[in-house]
């Protein structure tokens, strides 16, 4: 090169300045459409998918679809034997009915332990007159006695004259005062006096023995009426109550309800616009409760699932924008919107090492000079997908048309 | 020779785009099988145009007006590949 360059060289030096400015200015253009319209190629077509499972158990007699099926919601899918569970429901019903029936019988018997209540009740006031006629019935055998008592004594009181009288008059018979008949008349009234005392005496005696056994009687008429009143507490107490029926009516119905379920799920729609996936079995097989028979793929929403390392992430908000490619039809635009961005990846195992509780961290010596981005999914739902063209898992390319796209367009 | 190169450049575009034609706006292309990002695609056409346009060049004579070439013909490639990008998948 001379010192003083040629007008040539100058011209050759410009034409290649040019050049080199030109790529370094269509070079930033890239970067900065790179930067606000975030792209990716590792990206798939997703939908949410769940296995369909019977609630219960049996062998299938109806299949009404097959693999890869679209299917309507509300389409029958397939039906398990519904025999047990018809019967499960009759006796569940038939249960009800007896438990029904048993309220019914125990209603009378309660009834009629009730008017057993009132029997005893009646039994009380009786054993009280029982009582109160005891009573006057001692009452009585007291007056007799101290009407016997009085006898006695006036008996004695004659006997105690008779015999005055006769020894007064017996020295009189020597001396022919009186006549033989006469001391005998007095020894005959002595003695007959005697015996009426002794009678009155024997009078007493049967009169105290009949207030002894008044008194016996009284305090038995007592102890009836105690007897009554405890068996009026009895009776009462014997009184059942309907509540442990009552309290299983519910039992009972929950049980048919329970039946009716069981019975109402052997037959099992689509819960929505599905395709059907992973079907293997035919009619006959048997069905688990709770185990997946094959799996629905929901129709309804078409998402990608696209990785965007974290450095793009600030570009990308929800609500964006965005155009997706599908392999199978390269040529095809679809319109997505970004409806939300990962918040969560299993971390790398070399930084922070293994993930267990019982551990010390694993933290690893050697560290890398380089580290590479995290990447987190990005969920892009595709506005108004075709039926057919979809599959979960294929591959797709998402262009997040950026901060442009948030504001309203034409 | 600009409006050589301009005309160049055009043409190989168009070749471009009729190739790419067929693959519509998908920015990755399947081969076989295989999905290549479009850049690579961009980065083979621009070094396969800059090739041409050396070539060009060569059948005229005109190397010499380009200066230090070991690096404007890099350039070169590396503003046709940012050009088809910018055209065909921004």
């Amino acid at each position: 090169m001379a010192l003083n360059p040629s007008p040539e060289s100058l011209r050759r030096r410009a034409i290649s300045s040019l050049i080199i400015l030109c790529a370094a200015v269509t070079g930033l253009l890239v970067i900065h459409q790179v930067t606000t319209d975030p792209r990716t190629d590792d990206a798939e077509i997703f939908a949410n998918y769940i296995g369909m499972a019977p609630l219960v158990s049996g062998p299938i007699t109806h299949l009404y679809v097959t693999d890869n099926q679209l299917v309507r919601e509300g389409d029958p899918l397939f039906e398990i034997d519904d025999r047990p569970y018809a019967y499960a429901l009759a006796h569940a019903k038939s249960d009800q009915q007896a438990l029904e029936g048993q309220i019914g019988d125990e209603r009378r018997i309660i009834a009629g332990k009730v008017s057993g209540v009132d029997v005893a009740k009646a039994g009380a006031l009786s054993a009280e007159a029982s009582l109160a006629r005891a009573s006057a019935a001692v009452e009585q055998a007291k007056a007799d006695v101290a009407n016997a008592g009085a006898a006695v004594e006036r008996a004695e009181a004659e006997l105690s004259y008779a015999t005055n009288n006769l020894h007064r008059i017996e020295p009189l018979l020597a001396k022919q005062f009186v006549t033989v008949d006469q001391v005998d008349q007095a020894r005959t009234l002595a003695i007959s006096r005697s015996d009426a005392l002794h009678q009155a005496r024997s009078q007493l005696a049967l009169a105290q023995a009949g207030l002894a056994a008044a008194e016996a009687q009284y305090k038995q008429g007592q102890a009836t009426l105690v007897q009554s009143h405890q068996q009026v507490q009895q009776a009462t107490h014997n009184v059942t109550t309907l509540e442990p029926l009552v309290g299983q009516i519910q039992g009972k119905q929950a049980a048919i309800d329970n039946a009716q379920y069981n019975y109402d799920n052997c037959k099992v729609d689509a819960p929505f616009n599905a395709r059907v996936t992973n079907l293997t079995i035919s009619q006959g097989a048997y069905a688990t409760a709770g185990q997946h028979i094959f799996t629905l793929i929901d129709t309804r929403v078409w998402w990608v699932i696209a990785n965007f390392r974290e450095t793009q992430l600030q570009h990308i908000r929800p609500g964006m924008k965005a155009d997706v490619y599908v392999m199978s039809k390269p040529s095809i635009r679809f319109h997505g919107v970004v409806d939300s961005v990962g918040f969560g990846v299993t971390p790398d195992a070399d930084l922070i090492g293994h993930l267990s509780p019982a551990n010390l961290p694993d933290v690893q010596r050697t560290l890398n000079w380089v580290h590479l981005a995290s990447r987190f999914p990005v969920r892009v739902r595709i506005q108004s997908p075709p039926t057919e063209l979809f599959r979960l898992g294929e591959s797709a390319v998402v262009v997040i048309r950026g901060e442009s796209s948030l504001l309203p367009r034409k | 020779m600009k409006l050589l190169r301009r005309s160049t450049a055009s043409f190989g575009a168009l070749a471009a785009l009729a190739a790419l034609a067929g693959c519509g706006h998908s920015p990755t292309f399947n081969i076989l099988g295989s999905f290549f990002p479009a850049w690579l695609i961009c980065m083979i056409a621009g070094i396969v145009l800059a090739a041409i346009v050396n070539g060009i060049l060569a059948h005229y004579k005109l190397e010499k007006e380009i200066a230090w070439t070991i690096v404007t013909y890099p350039c070169l490639a590396a503003f046709f590949a940012f050009t088809l990008w910018l055209i065909f998948f921004s």
